[in-house]
């Protein structure tokens, strides 16, 4: 066992770093499309609806439970805002003064998964002056066409490509694993393991390109939104969350297939500055071992 | 609240890069350079940001010598500095002049190293803050040296407390801030009804900066507004962390 985990390890790491040996053929796509784009206002992105059933389906299935968990421990109407920053002058003593507790907090381990599957349909993913689209193929045209699961030093310092990759950080800095069938319950347990830590870079993990959650749960989950939701003021901003808990599906599907040997694990937008920690954190829970 | 992790990124970025008339310190080139602690900020940033509640916020941060503007969804702001003087103006919303709000910051210069970073901290400040062209409503001192960082800030109209802080040297450490490095304790009072004192830690090193947890995560609104807030610069063309412990940010150039 410990060589067949070993064996599975070089696997890993050689599949992580983009050098997996699958068919050049295979290796062929997805591709992030760049390209540049008159400058406009700085944008905000909508939610899209099916991603908190997304973020469901790539953390632990326990998940579902804990969120559920700690949405019954609500108990406080709003999420207040912080204390004020130096430069938030609008922001008067009672706000700082008056915040309390709210349970949602008690949910916010899993934003990051949350914040993830959000960017992961995000596609084609916009800012001020460029555009990337998530393509099967590159098409004539297109400024720059780099492979998604491929970053070289040329992408790096290329600034429309660092852009471009950034703008599509969750999918544009993701690992995908190739582990063997007989190894793969245990690198999955391992990686999720992993992910559970608050200080991680890991924000979701996927063994499937699609799948469906636990209905039962998932209802359980939705009648706890909704009476948490009854405990918020209606101009609450934590609103469309929990909105978004009462209206999630049990289905949930990536918008990239992947081989059934493989495992995709996405980064945390926090990690961003330190792909090195995320590179290291998935080899390490390649490593792990079920106790 | 969606302002709190573009603020706590940009203020990190005006921190770390040319906001000001650099004495100490090499001044940086402006492509940045591939190493921990290498090259300048100076550029033009894509910040993306997470409030939650809501999708992501692009907003674009442009760094310059002696300038600096943030461009949100929510505000505008830009710093210009003139000779001694720091001056920011707060657009928030961008469509509405009328509501803007301006800070001018005086500097009486004392000893900071701050490493590779180009900005000219050290010493004391004297701001004033309030709506463009009026009369200031806040007012507030600074004083940075390299073992304490000391603040205040109170009301003005009406007269009444508003917060103070110090920050004390613990131990030094390794950065590429320079005299930021180390563990350093804040001491964080809000002042007035339902006020309080909140102790934070912070740990400068590297290119990284973590404080105390806290923030959302534990529902510590009312503590340190230092809370939960962890910084890294690649030493190239990436930031990210988080603010009150989970609203993630990164920002590329």
């Amino acid at each position: 066992m410990g060589r067949a985990l070993a064996a599975l390890v070089v696997l890993a790491l050689v599949a992580f770093a983009g050098c997996t040996p699958r068919s050049k053929a295979q290796r062929s796509g997805p591709f992030l499309s760049i390209s540049p784009r008159e400058a406009s206002a700085p944008v905000r992105s909508a939610v899209p609806p099916a991603t908190i059933a997304l973020a469901l389906g790539g953390l632990p299935p326990e998940e579902l439970g804990h969120l559920r968990e700690y949405l019954a421990q609500s108990t406080d109407a709003a999420v207040r805002r912080a204390a004020p920053m130096l430069f938030d002058l609008g922001l008067d003593d009672a706000d700082a003064a008056s915040a309390t507790p709210d349970p949602l907090r008690q949910a916010l381990p899993d934003v990051p998964a949350w914040t993830a599957a959000a960017n992961v349909l995000g596609a084609p993913w916009s800012a001020p002056g460029l555009s990337v689209q998530l393509v099967p193929t590159c098409a004539d045209g297109a400024s720059r066409c780099v492979p998604l699961f491929t970053a070289t030093d040329d992408d790096r310092n290329d600034a429309l490509v660092r852009r471009g990759r950034a703008l599509a950080w969750s999918l544009g800095n993701a690992a995908l694993l190739r582990v063997p069938a007989s190894s793969r319950a245990v690198v999955l347990q391992a990686l999720r393991r992993v992910q559970t830590r608050p200080s991680g870079t890991i924000a979701l993990v996927f063994a499937a390109p699609r799948g469906t959650l636990d209905e039962a749960e998932l209802e359980r989950l939705r009648e706890q939104a909704r009476a948490a939701m009854a405990h918020l003021p209606p101009d609450s901003t934590q609103r469309s969350w929990l909105d978004a808990l009462t209206a999630a599906r049990p289905s949930w599907e990536l918008p990239l297939a992947f081989e059934a040997d493989e495992i995709l694990v996405v980064p945390r937008l926090s990690a961003m500055a330190r792909l090195q920690d995320f590179r290291e954190e998935v080899a390490s829970g390649a490593q792990m071992r079920q106790p | 609240m969606r302002k709190l992790p573009v603020s706590v990124c940009s203020l990190c970025t005006a921190l770390l890069a040319s906001c000001g008339n650099s004495t100490s310190g090499p001044s940086g080139s402006t492509d940045g350079g591939t190493g921990p602690g290498a090259g300048s900020l100076a550029g033009t940033w894509t910040v993306t940001t997470t409030p939650m509640g809501g999708g992501a916020v692009s907003t674009t941060v442009t760094i310059a010598q002696d300038s600096l503007s943030i461009t949100s969804p929510d505000f505008t702001l830009t710093a210009v500095r003139t000779g001694n003087v720091l001056d920011f103006t707060d657009n928030d919303p961008p469509s509405d002049p009328s509501n803007a709000a301006a800070l001018a910051a005086t500097q009486t210069a004392g000893s900071f190293n701050v490493g590779i970073l180009p900005f000219n901290l050290g010493g004391t400040w004297a701001m004033q803050a309030g709506p463009k062209g009026g009369t200031p409503t806040v007012s507030c001192t600074l004083s940075v040296s390299a073992s304490e960082i000391d603040g205040s800030c109170q009301y003005l109209a009406p007269a009444g407390p508003w917060f103070t802080f110090t920050t004390k040297k613990m131990s030094g450490a390794a950065s590429s801030l320079g005299d930021f490095g180390g563990h350093w304790l804040n001491t964080w009072t809000w002042q007035g009804t339902g006020g309080g004192t909140y102790p934070c830690t912070m740990d400068f090193t590297g290119n990284s900066i973590t404080t105390c947890t806290g923030g959302a995560m534990n529902g510590q609104v009312l503590g340190s507004p230092l809370a939960g807030i962890t910084f890294t610069y690649d030493g190239a063309h990436t930031i990210s962390g988080a603010a009150q412990g989970w609203a993630e940010f990164s920002a590329t150039r």
